[in-house]
């Protein structure tokens, strides 16, 4: 029989699952389109072992590469065998329910502990179970059940609550019995296993042992044997304070990695920072007054903060944080629930929302903080309503309706690009990326669209949501290509073309982004589709201006070696310059593919060779094994 | 004694060997290499007659004794499979599954004998760190190594029926049973040894299990009181063996005579041979594949102790580790990391010391390598008895390692699946490797590349110099497959390069180039001409006589060009050398009926018919024989 605690979470994971059901059909974006639509590695038929071996290093992400999911998602792609959105989604959703069950089982065994036992021990379950229902229903986490690759997130998350899991189990015994030496050691190897696991799903799973010194500094009081242990309090003091001094020594110590670091983003690490105090609150907004309106696939309409004062909102920010954080200090011992919440929420955004020069903002980055920020609000309601059990009920069945709804509203409008690119762009009209994935959605559609009138319509509209971009940003290398590309392919009558030259000025000024490197190979395309002419746009004085902005850039080369050879077909010109993508940058491998095409194309196989032997000589991880294989003939074997 | 959790474990037994099996497949597809055509290259033109058969069975001239064993599952391969290099990898890919097997069921009962909790489990661990070790592929995907692949094989079989009949010694049949043990032991060494003679090593082995393992125990009730004489007595006579064995391989000069023609001395293989030791324990454990494969004759060999310091370095840390095994002997898990050390060094004794083989070879390792990995999970299964809470932790491990070695693996044997990838990726980590640069200038070439093709044929003259006959053959070689025209300036050199033609290496390329010439492969190249240039080179102009094997070839040319007069006399001239050769004989037979040399042919029928008589042509030969009578 199943007892009433156990019922009450099937159902929240029952209804979860409906709720996000109608989203499972949903497109792929933006980031997946590359991990995964454009990741051959992973597309396999899994019968070799060494196709599983180099999906594994398909990412280029992070500095840990995140093989596991990365193999996560080629296990999907031989499952479903091919890229079937739903299915991957689907496996999203079931490590989305997963979590929570893992989540539950951690809040069921942190509340039975010291701090809140003399408060609320009696709905320990209810609280956890309220606390996972919120998490599971929160609209908020659309933007990673829903965006395929954000099941690296999920996976961190999975390994996070499974080191949580570990932690409490033998933590709790320790309290009454102290552990032998070889044991402790045997737990820290299991936890620092896990950790790495977390790692190689996505580097914030690497914040696990800080998450463990908070679950020791709240709910352990560094009692070991019923004895408090300094050196384990110092221990944890100093686990914290580490990271912080050396963060501020790299910060405030004039150093080149840094400056690197920020190149090609808009921002410095200075005004990363002021900007993620605002971000930070807005966070904490959504989570604790989930509004799908303001939510959105892409914040990039959030405005930069350029000095404390520009906008005002930073000096507030950082003040309130200041003042939530010495709050937070005090208030520990008497409300520690409320402190080890916003204690939760900070540490689990360290990484991503700090020095790392991350775009702004981005809703998946909540999915393991926004926990924190829950267990904070639903214990605080049981604690200060604690005399009326039936409005706790109510504010908490109000909050469940409130998520839940949203959360259909908004798994509703993942379920189709379009609507949901509209939807985006409506909540988001000052969000340039928005109106290009409206924009971009509608070309696609009108491209593969057999009805004539219905085509027209939507490339007009494109057209004018590319131009609404252009108003925003004169600079916006993406769209200034797409407009060449839509009115040299459709648009050929159209008189007062400006977006050529536009696109030179730009080129000249702009920090040039991956985004952009598409867009130009789609210039490539249209060349040598016959699509655009040269009176179009002068490609040669674009990549010319961006070859000498960016001299250490091997793609940028291996795009003039492309137009060169297949657009101009001058074979000396393009193995020239693919030779100088390969001196700039030995290791970009698709290079050697590239030149390979020009010794192939003029039937010198001894120097295609010759290519090859460099490609095995510079692959370290031996990535490229399967491709150089498939060079050759069975009989070359 | 019986293990815990055996079904469980002979399954997930069984999953292993079907991943390891995944693992390998890719590799199996692959080239031959090296030996293997010199080995192989008889049995593939075999036909189903007998004589011939046992000709290549018995008369391979690889070891002082033959491997009979090894070639007849060439043979037997050959008859009943031919499926090429290919079948020779899957029937190598079977052996491999097969002494894994050995290796999970010796595990298991070692470990049942020293009383661990969770033997299966441990011996699946040995078997999956054995069976998926990296450092292994070299020797499955390298069709002739088949020969260390049975030698291992009987090697471990003959360990295993020690194990089971120390046991229990006596059981149901009593002294017939101990009989039949020994005699399946005796057996097992014999075929390990006549598979690769380091299969002799399985007798010390089979000691060092009595001094370590079994520690001439007895079971009191069953054991007779001269029980253990008994096995003082084996153990005496497989020392004894091993002994006389090696001690008449030394008086042959086996030892010494081979050192003629390398580049070291004794003392130097010995020192350098501490190094490649330490290097295959670590590549054993933590492997690191971009390292491996078969074109290690760029490692260094030690000229002395501090040339380079790693030597001694070596030498202390092998000595330390010996003595302070020796210290912790009377613990148990001391007792097994003897036992696991000195395996791999005895199993290393015969390739690894003073024989005159190459340096380094990882197919060395295919036994070695059961030691090192039963110790570490001795190891491991001590930390879990005595710490029981630690399992997760262990297993864990012990699953990361594993994974790891999949991973390497699996890596390794994909490069092992095609020549270019094999060779360029050997090239990457031992630029410096000769033979690796050889083989590049070949891919080059046969792409008609002859430009790189002679750059890397130089770099191979820069790293180990030698006459410069040996590297213009070579380079003739590669004009040859790359299909391009020779330049006067060329021919010039080739023709007064030193006279140095008792160099291994020419006589190959020249055998190689007219076989090339024979079988069409050198468009560019008239045979005639090349035939003129080498009686130019090696026999007209030249104070020293030309080696038999490039007299041969040159018979072999002129017999292709039609012009048997001059055939004849390099037949005749190799004759000369080696006055005894049936195939030269027959050969002349074959060129003095057609030059109508009555004289001559009446004097070689009448020798071969005596050998003939006195049993020295095989039935091949025989039947040639009769088509002249």
């Amino acid at each position: 029989m199943l007892s009433q605690k156990n019922l009450s979470i099937i159902i929240v994971l029952l209804l979860c699952g409906l709720l996000y059901g109608p989203g499972l059909d949903g497109p792929f974006l933006f980031d997946s389109k590359v991990a995964l639509h454009s990741n051959p590695d992973i597309q396999i038929t899994g019968s070799l072992i060494e196709e599983w071996r180099i999906a594994l290093l398909s990412s280029n992400s992070g500095p840990l590469g995140r093989p596991i999911s990365m193999l996560s998602f080629a296990a999907n792609y031989v499952v479903a065998e091919g890229l079937d959105g739903f299915l991957f989604k689907l496996v999203n959703l079931f490590l989305h329910l997963g979590n929570g069950l893992l989540l539950w089982f951690v809040l069921c065994k942190l509340l039975k502990l010291s701090p809140v036992q003399h408060n609320i021990a009696d709905k320990t379950t209810l609280i956890a179970t309220s606390v996972t229902a919120l998490w599971l229903l929160h609209p908020l986490h659309i933007s990673t059940v829903l965006y395929t690759v954000q099941r690296m997130t999920q996976l961190a998350m999975m390994f996070n609550l499974l080191g949580l899991c570990l932690f409490l189990h033998y933590r709790q015994q320790w309290l009454v019995v102290k552990p032998k030496p070889v044991e402790l050691c045997g737990q820290i190897l299991n936890l620092a296993l896990l950790t790495l696991m977390a790692g190689l799903c996505k580097e914030n799973g690497l914040l696990l042992p800080w998450l463990l010194v908070l679950l020791e500094g709240f709910f352990f009081g560094y009692l070991i044997e019923g004895k408090k242990s300094r050196s384990l309090q110092y221990a944890c003091y100093t686990a914290y304070l580490l990271p912080i001094v050396i963060v501020t020594l790299f910060l405030v110590v004039p150093n080149e990695f840094l400056n690197n670091w920020y190149q090609g983003r808009d921002f410095t690490v200075l005004e990363r920072l002021s900007t993620q105090m605002r971000v930070l609150w807005q966070y904490l907004a959504w989570i604790v007054l989930p509004d799908i309106r303001v939510m959105g696939f892409h914040h990039d309409d959030i405005t930069l903060s350029k000095g404390l004062l520009k906008p005002i909102t930073t000096l507030l920010s950082l003040l309130s944080w200041l003042g939530l954080i010495v709050m937070a200090w005090l208030a520990r011992k008497k409300w520690p629930i409320l402190s080890f919440s916003v204690a939760w929420f900070l540490v689990a955004h360290s990484i991503e929302s700090t020095v790392v020069p991350l775009e702004i903002a981005y809703e998946h980055r909540n999915y393991l903080p926004s926990v924190g920020i829950i267990f904070g609000l639903v214990v605080g309601i049981f604690y200060v309503f604690q005399e009326s059990p039936k409005l706790v009920a109510a504010l908490l069945v109000v909050l469940g309706l409130l998520c839940s709804m949203q959360l259909y509203v908004r798994s509703t409008d993942w379920s189709d690009e379009l609507r949901m690119a509209s939807v985006n762009m409506l909540y988001h009209p000052q969000s340039v990326r928005s109106t290009y994935h409206y924009g971009n959605t509608l070309l696609r559609l009108a491209e593969s669209s057999g009805n004539e009138e219905l085509k027209k319509q939507y490339m007009l509209s494109s057209r004018v949501s590319y131009k609404k971009i252009i108003e925003m940003d004169a600079d916006n290398i993406a769209a200034l290509v797409t407009l060449i590309y839509m009115d040299a392919r459709y648009f050929p009558s159209f008189g007062n073309k400006p977006w050529s030259h536009l696109l030179e000025d730009a080129v000249a000024r702009k920090n040039f982004a991956p985004e952009d490197f598409n867009s130009l190979k789609l210039l490539i395309s249209c060349f040598s589709g016959g699509f655009c002419r040269s009176e179009d746009a002068n490609f040669e004085l674009v990549i010319n201006t961006l070859i000498s902005r960016y001299p250490e850039r091997a793609d940028l080369r291996d795009l003039k070696a492309q137009y060169c050879g297949f657009v101009l077909e001058d074979l000396a010109c393009a193995i020239s310059e693919s030779r100088q993508a390969l001196l700039i940058s030995p290791e970009y491998y698709f290079g050697y593919y590239t030149m390979m095409t020009w010794y192939i194309k003029k039937g010198e196989h001894g120097q295609t060779l010759k290519t090859v032997a460099e490609l095995v000589g510079q692959d370290r991880h031996r990535r490229e094994s399967i491709d150089v294989r498939s060079l050759f003939s069975p009989g070359d074997q | 004694m019986r293990a815990e959790n055996t079904l469980l474990h002979c399954l997930l037994f069984w999953l292993l060997l079907c991943i390891t099996a995944w693992v390998y497949w890719p590799g199996i597809a692959g080239p031959s290499l090296l030996d293997d055509s010199v080995n192989l290259r008889e049995i593939s033109q075999l036909d189903s007659d007998d004589g011939f058969i046992h000709q290549l069975i018995f008369e391979n001239r690889s070891g002082p004794l033959g491997r009979p064993v090894a070639m007849a599952s060439f043979v037997l391969e050959k008859i009943y499979i031919d499926r090429g290099v290919w079948g020779n990898k899957v029937i190598n890919l079977s052996i491999h599954l097969l002494t894994g097997c050995m290796v999970f069921w010796l595990a298991l009962r070692l470990f049942l004998v020293c009383g661990y909790r969770g033997a299966s489990l441990g011996a699946l661990w040995v078997a999956s760190m054995w069976l998926l070790s990296p450092l292994l592929i070299s020797t499955v995907l390298y069709p002739i190594q088949r020969m260390a692949q049975l030698s291992t094989f009987f090697s471990l079989l003959a360990l295993l029926v020690y194990c089971c009949w120390r046991e229990n010694p006596l059981g149901k049949f009593g002294k017939c049973r101990a009989a039949l043990s020994l005699f399946l032991v005796l057996l097992c060494v014999l075929l390990a040894t006549l598979s690769k003679e380091n299969g002799l090593m399985s007798l010390p082995l089979i000691v060092l299990l009595e001094l370590l393992v079994f520690r001439f125990s007895t079971v009191p009730q069953q054991a007779s009181p001269h029980y253990r004489k008994y096995l003082y007595f084996t153990a005496f006579v497989a020392t004894s063996v091993t002994v006389v064995f090696l001690g008449t391989l030394a008086v042959k000069g086996y030892f010494t005579s081979g050192y003629v023609t390398r580049e070291f001395d004794l003392l130097e293989r010995l020192m350098t041979e501490a190094r490649i030791l330490w290097q295959y324990l670590f590549q054993l454990l933590l492997p690191s594949v971009l390292e491996m494969g078969v074109y290690q004759d760029d490692y260094s060999i030690s000229r002395g102790l501090l040339s380079p310091p790693t030597t001694l370095l070596a030498l202390v840390a092998w000595l330390t580790v010996l003595i302070s095994s020796i210290v912790f002997h009377k613990t148990l898990l001391g007792r097994l990391a003897i036992f696991s050390l000195l395996f791999f060094l005895a199993a290393h004794s015969m390739e690894s010391t003073v024989i005159p083989l190459e340096l380094y070879f990882e197919h060395r390792n295919y036994l070695p390598a059961f030691g090192i990995y039963f110790g570490v999970v001795a190891l491991g299964l001590s930390l879990l008895q005595k710490y029981p809470y630690l399992k997760p932790t262990i297993v864990s491990v012990f699953l990361i390692w594993i994974g790891f070695f999949t991973y390497a693996s699996s890596s390794q044997a994909y490069v092992w699946s095609n020549k270019y990838l094999l060779h360029f990726n050997a090239l990457k980590m031992h630029p410096l490797s000769a033979r690796a640069n050889t083989e590049a200038s070949r891919l080059f070439a046969e792409q008609g590349n002859i430009k790189d093709a002679l750059e890397f044929s130089k770099k191979v003259f820069l790293i180990e110099g030698g006459p410069a006959m040996r590297h213009h053959s070579r380079d003739l070689l590669l004009y040859c497959l790359s299909g391009s025209e020779v330049g006067a300036r060329f021919i010039e050199k080739f023709q007064t390069a030193p006279r140095q033609f008792n160099d291994g290496r020419l006589n190959e390329n020249i055998q190689l180039l007219v076989e090339l010439l024979i079988e069409g492969g050198c468009s560019s190249f008239d045979a005639l001409e090349i035939a003129d240039l080498f009686a130019e080179v090696f026999y007209n102009k030249s104070q020293q006589k030309a080696t038999g094997k490039i007299l041969i070839m040159m018979a072999i040319l002129e017999n292709y060009n039609g012009r048997y007069q001059l055939a004849d006399i390099y037949a005749k001239e190799f004759l000369e050398k080696y006055p005894k050769d049936i195939k030269a004989l027959l050969m002349r037979l074959y060129f003095t009926s057609l030059l109508d040399k009555e004289k001559d042919k009446a004097a070689i029928v009448e020798e071969l018919i005596e050998y003939r008589q006195s049993g020295r042509l095989n039935q091949e030969q025989q039947y040639t024989l009769e088509l002249f009578l």
